[in-house]
C-alpha cells in the first residue's frame, strides 16, 4: 500500500513537473528574439556589427524632401520625429536600415517611407573605420513623442542578433499636448557628417518653400 | 556537428597567402591579384576616406563557376580582423572588359579563359597602409585566399 502510494505520488510529481515545463515554455518567437543591447540616449551602443549613439532628436510639423530633383513638403496629422545618430561598423561592411519608435503606450511606430531615399536616410550603408551621420524618421502622434524608447537593428528581421534599445527620455509638451520645441519644416535632403550640427530646422512661422 | 559543419562552409576563417604576383589554385582555378591602387579624388567618399581597386586575373579551370564560385566574397582585409566589402563608388568605374566576381560567375566563361575580375571599396586613410585583398568562395570555405601587397 505504501510503495503504491509512494509510486502514484511520484507519478504525480511527474506530470505536474512536465505541465509546468509545458505552460511556461516560452513561444518560438522570444527564442529566436533580436538580444536586447540597452543604452542611455548619452551613451555609445555596441551592438554585434555597429555602434550607435544618439545626438539629437528634432520634432517638425513639415518635413522637405528631395524626389527626383524636386523638393516636396511631406505634412502630417501628427508630428515627424527626426533622430540624428552616429553610426560606425565594428568589424565588417555592414548596413543599418531598421529602426522603430516605442511609445510610451507601447505602440510602435516604424521609420516612415514616405520619405523615400536619400543621403543621410536609411539603409545606412557602414564601413569599419568611418563613422557616419545618420537619420531615422518617424511620423507619429505628438502624445507618443515623450517617454519613448528607439530601436535600431539591421534589418526588419533579426533573430538572434544585436538590437539596441536606446530610452529617449521625456519631452515637455505645451498646452495642445506638442512637443515645446516643435520647429516648422526640417530639410531631410541636407547633406550630413559626422560632427555637423543640422542647419535644415527652422521654426515655425520661418517658411521658405511652397507645398507642391 | 551538422551545425558546426554548416557554419565553417558559411564563414571565411582560415587564410592561405598568397605572394605577391603569384598565382594559387582556388574554386577550380587560378587566381592571381595583379593590382591593389587607390584614390581619393572621388565624389561622394566621406571625409578621410580612400577608394581601393583591387584587380585579379582568374585562369578559369574548373568551368562550373556557378557552382565552384557561388557566394563569392571579393573584400579587403587588415591585421586587426576589419573586413571592408565592395561598394560602388560615384565617378570609379571599373576598366572596359573587367568585371565583378558574381559577374563572372554567370559569365559562361570556360576552361582556360582568363578573366579580369576587379572590386572597389571604401576604407579609411590610415587603413590604407595595411590592408591586403582577399578572396572566399564557397567551395572553399572555410579558407580564403589572402593576397600579399605590392613591396613599396
Amino acid at each position: 500500500m505504501t510503495s503504491a502510494a509512494g509510486n502514484i505520488l511520484v507519478a504525480a510529481a511527474g506530470v505536474a513537473f512536465c505541465y509546468v515545463m509545458m505552460v511556461s515554455k516560452p513561444h518560438y518567437a522570444d527564442l529566436v528574439a533580436p538580444i536586447p543591447v540597452r543604452a542611455a540616449i548619452t551613451e555609445t551602443a555596441k551592438a554585434r556589427s555597429f555602434e550607435v549613439k544618439v545626438e539629437k532628436v528634432t520634432f517638425a510639423r513639415t518635413l522637405q524632401a528631395e524626389r527626383f530633383g524636386a523638393h516636396k513638403l511631406l505634412t502630417t496629422g501628427g508630428v515627424w520625429a527626426i533622430v540624428a545618430v552616429d553610426l560606425s561598423a565594428t568589424q565588417a561592411s555592414t548596413t543599418v536600415g531598421e529602426a522603430v519608435w516605442r511609445g510610451a503606450t507601447g505602440l510602435s511606430y516604424r521609420i516612415s517611407e514616405r520619405v523615400g531615399f536619400g543621403p543621410g536616410l536609411p539603409p545606412h550603408a557602414l564601413e569599419p573605420g568611418l563613422p557616419r551621420r545618420a537619420l531615422f524618421v518617424f511620423e507619429l502622434p505628438p502624445s507618443e513623442a515623450t517617454g519613448a524608447t528607439l530601436l535600431i537593428s539591421g534589418g526588419r528581421f533579426a533573430p538572434l542578433d544585436s538590437q539596441v534599445k536606446i530610452r529617449l527620455g521625456d519631452v515637455p509638451l505645451d498646452e495642445a499636448g506638442e512637443p515645446d520645441d516643435l520647429v516648422g519644416i526640417y530639410d531631410v535632403s541636407e547633406p550630413i557628417g559626422v560632427g555637423d550640427e543640422r542647419s535644415g530646422a527652422r521654426r515655425s512661422g520661418d517658411r521658405t518653400a511652397h507645398s507642391g | 556537428m551538422k551545425a558546426c559543419a554548416r557554419f565553417l562552409r558559411s564563414e571565411d576563417l582560415f587564410a592561405r597567402d598568397v605572394a605577391w604576383g603569384s598565382a594559387a589554385a582556388f574554386g577550380g582555378s587560378e587566381w592571381r591579384l595583379v593590382e591593389l591602387k587607390g584614390g581619393k579624388d572621388f565624389a561622394g567618399l566621406p571625409p578621410g576616406a580612400v577608394a581601393v581597386e583591387a584587380d585579379f586575373e582568374v585562369m578559369v579551370g574548373d568551368a562550373d563557376l556557378e557552382n565552384r564560385w557561388s557566394r563569392c566574397k571579393v573584400m579587403l582585409v587588415d591585421t586587426e580582423g576589419h573586413t571592408w566589402l565592395p561598394a560602388s563608388i560615384a565617378g570609379l568605374r571599373l576598366p572596359e572588359g573587367m568585371m565583378g566576381c558574381n559577374s563572372a560567375m554567370f559569365s559562361g566563361a570556360k576552361s582556360g579563359d582568363v578573366l579580369k575580375l576587379g572590386e572597389t571599396f571604401i576604407v579609411p586613410g590610415y587603413a590604407t597602409s595595411g590592408i591586403r585583398a582577399a578572396v572566399g568562395l564557397g567551395s572553399e570555405r572555410p579558407y580564403y585566399l589572402r593576397f600579399a601587397r605590392p613591396s613599396a
